[in-house]
């Protein structure tokens, strides 16, 4: 009763959130293992260790992030004494300021009282989102992209040509002359290859301008 | 009871605009998006006799007359019967497909070919001898001559050049030294520090020949043959840019606007657009969306490309992966293809919609203010929350692609 009362609660908020469309059909993402042991679901985790009040707060996190990217306009003030200098942000830097913001407000929200000893992480805000219904399956691998920022995904060949460079960097030290300018010369078309700005667009960037 | 007179006044204004069509060879672009030449109908024309329909007038230079449909030169009838049929080809995609009603109700537009006289807002044309133009197109504003020049007030028009081939050398101020390329001006750049170099390894050790004899390590004849051979091998590779250049430069530039589609598609879209995007000069905005808009109504993202006997220029092309650059708000790249870019990712995201949420973007720009950077995203995301089926996950997709774009 308990457990049904917690979600009455959380779906409750659901139904005040339209922009869903009352989309309360089943996702993948909340269905998924997060402890595949202790057979618990993402959202029976959630369910577990947040009380409803908590995984509304969660939700909130996500919501405010999109009250500030859908704001019409978003200004930076810098008070001095005689005079005021604002700046207002583009879009895409409202965005990526918006961005910071919800690492900042989670960081706050992890130490604050309300979560003492039920630390929570980036995917606990998200799968939050989607029982409150802030957020469908649609739109699940951008809203879970956002933690690129301070949690950058690595693709398999980044990883790959990582273990590369380090192997050639070892060789154009232990192999002999004149083999380690082979050596050398793999590291330099390997960091060519690594080091294209291109690749790193939209991966644990910071937003090429913030204005 | 219908009478008679009442049946005339019913039929005679649909009698007077019955339509001739005609065929004609025109340029167009084959399944394969070759260029080809084949008969085709010209829709709406007044009559058989000249190149001057309901919506479209086809004159040459600055003349005030339709060219006629058996003119004597096989070059311009093509050039003109290719531009009437490919502006109102667009026409009906820019009032059928877009719903716009600025276009339906346009009146009949002029269209110049084989003109070289620059536009004058004050007069209409520059003087005949006054820097004659080649190798482009212009879309002009409606406009009345000043007090006390001869002239009557004109429409919107659009404008083809004719096209010359210029010879890149024969270009004035190029801004560059040595041979007037790139691959010079960074080879000049290069010897001037090694010849530098040589020149004080040569000084250091006549010095040393001179007072420190036995500080020399080198022998002093080998100082002398050791620089004057390094020089000799600068003045070598200095000389080889001209030699390159023939093997591997372009060594002309040409572009026939008229017989290139996509060109005259681009230029009816700045008319289309002229409601709220005025004519009076090209931002990177105002060309980007015309050239999406001349991409979409063929649904082929490349612009004037596999064209080469009309045109050698570099094509533009809507799949590009450029990341944005600050260079490009500037006035320099109004022709570059990153704006196309930035739509083109944009339909390829919603493809059902994009051409509507792009047109509705672009009526809240402006020629005068709009840049890339805030206004154009500002118009899409806007654009997206009141077009798009989901607004908030559809306008997270588009911030989501405008972040890979570089923004």
């Amino acid at each position: 009763m308990q457990y049904l009362g917690m979600v009455r609660r959380v779906k409750n908020r659901a139904i005040q959130s339209p922009a869903n469309g009352g989309d309360f059909l089943p996702n993948r993402f909340s269905s998924s293992w997060k402890n595949r042991r202790r057979r618990l679901t993402r959202r029976a985790d959630l369910y577990a260790r947040f009380n409803a009040y908590q995984v509304i707060l969660l939700s909130d996190v996500m919501k405010h992030l999109f009250d500030r990217m859908e704001a019409a306009r978003a200004r930076l003030i810098f008070v001095k004494q005689d005079r005021e200098d604002s700046i207002d942000l583009s879009p895409m830097g409202q965005y990526y300021f918006a961005r910071r913001l919800l690492l900042k407000e989670m960081q706050e929200l992890n130490r604050s009282a309300l979560f003492a000893g039920t630390p929570f992480d980036f995917e606990e805000i998200v799968t939050a989102a989607l029982e409150t219904g802030l957020i469908n399956e649609k739109m699940l691998s951008e809203v879970l992209a956002i933690d690129d920022l301070w949690n950058p995904s690595v693709a398999p060949w980044e990883k790959i040509s990582s273990y590369a460079l380090r192997i050639t960097g070892g060789s154009t030290v232990f192999l002999p002359p004149p083999f380690n300018v082979i050596g050398a010369l793999a590291m330099v078309i390997l960091e060519s290859v690594v080091e294209n700005p291109s690749r790193h667009r939209g991966q644990g960037r910071d937003g090429y301008d913030p204005f | 009871m219908i009478r008679f007179e009442m049946l005339l006044a019913v039929l005679i204004p649909a009698w007077s605009f019955a339509g001739v069509s005609v065929e004609e060879k025109v340029l167009v672009r084959d399944q394969g998006w070759q260029p080809v030449i084949r008969s085709e109908v010209l829709p709406d024309l007044e009559t058989d006799q000249a190149f001057e329909g309901r919506y479209f007038k086809i004159v040459k230079g600055r003349s005030e007359s339709a060219i006629a449909i058996r003119d004597s030169d096989p070059g311009i009838r093509l050039k003109a019967a290719t531009v009437y049929y490919h502006l109102n080809r667009v026409r009906r995609f820019w009032v059928e497909s877009l719903g716009s009603k600025f276009v339906e109700g346009m009146g009949k537009t002029t269209v110049r070919i084989e003109i070289t006289n620059g536009f004058s807002d004050l007069a209409h044309f520059t003087n005949d001898r006054v820097d004659p133009e080649y190798n482009n197109a212009v879309t002009v504003p409606a406009g009345t001559p000043m007090a006390g020049v001869d002239g009557v007030p004109w429409g919107n028009e659009i404008w083809f050049r004719p096209m010359k081939r210029i010879r890149l050398k024969d270009l004035p101020e190029s801004g560059l030294k040595g041979h007037g390329d790139w691959i010079a001006r960074y080879i000049d750049g290069s010897i001037d520090t090694i010849r530098e170099g040589v020149l004080s390894e040569f000084i250091r050790a006549t010095v040393q020949k001179l007072f420190y004899p036995s500080m020399l390590t080198v022998p002093y004849p080998s100082v002398i043959f050791g620089s004057l051979g390094t020089l000799a091998l600068t003045a070598l590779i200095a000389r080889s840019p001209a030699t390159l250049d023939r093997l591997f430069m372009k060594k002309e530039y040409y572009l026939d606007t008229a017989m290139i589609p996509e060109i005259v598609t681009h230029e009816f879209a700045h008319l289309a657009l002229s409601d709220h995007l005025d004519l009076s000069r090209s931002t990177p905005v105002s060309e980007g969306l015309a050239d999406y808009f001349s991409a979409s109504s063929t649904g082929n993202p490349d612009l004037a490309a596999g064209i080469k006997r009309y045109s050698n220029s570099v094509p533009k092309r809507g799949r590009n992966h450029e990341p944005y650059s600050s260079d490009y708000e500037r006035l320099y790249f109004s022709n570059a293809d990153f704006v196309l870019s930035v739509l083109w990712s944009v339909r390829e995201l919603f493809p059902a919609i994009a051409d509507r949420l792009i047109l509705h973007a672009s009526q809240g720009l402006s020629t005068r203010q709009s840049d890339i950077r805030h206004d154009l995203v500002r118009a899409l995301l806007d654009a997206c929350s009141k077009d798009c089926p989901d607004p908030r996950g559809d306008s997270f997709r588009l911030i989501r692609m405008l972040e890979k774009k570089g923004f």
